[in-house]
């Protein structure tokens, strides 16, 4: 297991879910609700890249990348150069969990859609997974 | 005096055969923007696409002079890949060539005018010769 650098393509469109704190709710005949509180990390968080009319060179580094996060059960890290550009250091911190420790794998596999001879647009959905 | 061309430079030939009584062509001609605006971007980008062409052209009806393309969507039955042309759009010694579908045909007749047909058209596939 290791850490691998997401491919320096700049994303066009991301959209991205802190996830949840681990709780446990329960709820009283009379309506009060009571939180147990599992966790002190959130987990599951969600970050969904587009990359709309890149070059098809950049969109098969993309699908290297899944092979290469699944192959040795790795996870992928975020930069500038990729996932969080664009972004202030702050928001990149999240954008990158680099300050929860979450674990960046792909939820689904990357979608690829052909637009143009050599071009294509891709869309990638990371999960933010909390490691034992 | 810098050589200019006027109405009367310009023609239209169809699958080889040069048409008669030709009021007025025109032709543009586009290039899709693919935007690769990236979110590290502070300008919207864009690369070249699909190319793609269209026109129309006005005939006088005087004798048979717009039959061969009134023919090819004015007609019984369904239209078919047969009713495409090669299509020729010339002024002087300059000419764009390229293969039609017509998508249009208008006739109109008035009082005290001379009838006259209307036509527009798809260019199909790439242009195959520009000489501007």
């Amino acid at each position: 297991m290791a850490a691998i650098p997401f491919p320096p393509v700049l994303p066009t469109g991301r959209s991205y879910s802190p996830g949840r704190y681990a709780q446990s709710e329960f709820q009283s005949l009379n309506g009060a609700t009571t939180i147990l509180r599992l966790g002190s990390q959130r987990h599951e968080s969600e970050l969904s890249l587009d990359f709309d009319n890149i070059t098809d060179d950049n969109a098969a580094l993309i699908l290297a990348s899944y092979d290469a996060q699944n192959i040795g059960d790795n996870w992928v890290q975020f930069d500038a150069s990729n996932g969080t550009a664009g972004a202030s250091a702050q928001l990149a911190a999240y954008l990158g969990e680099t300050i929860t420790g979450l674990r960046w794998r792909y939820a689904d596999p990357p979608q690829v859609r052909s637009v143009f001879p050599g071009r294509s647009s891709v869309t990638v959905k990371m999960r933010g997974y909390l490691d034992s | 005096m810098a050589q200019f061309f006027s109405g009367k430079d310009g023609k239209v030939t169809v699958d080889g055969q040069q048409l008669g009584r030709i009021r007025s062509w025109s032709f543009s001609s586009s290039v899709e923007a693919l935007e690769v605006t990236s979110l590290a971007d502070v300008a919207r980008d864009y690369t070249a696409g699909l190319k793609s062409g269209s026109g129309s052209c006005t005939a006088w009806y005087y004798g048979d002079a717009p039959v061969p393309l009134l023919s090819k969507v004015v007609k019984t039955g369904a239209a078919t890949d047969a009713d495409m042309v090669t299509m020729t759009l010339g002024w002087g010694d300059r000419a764009v060539t390229f293969k039609a579908l017509l998508t249009s045909g208008e006739i109109s007749c008035q009082v005290g005018e001379v009838m006259q047909a209307n036509l527009s058209f798809n260019v199909c596939g790439d242009l195959a010769e520009v000489n501007l």
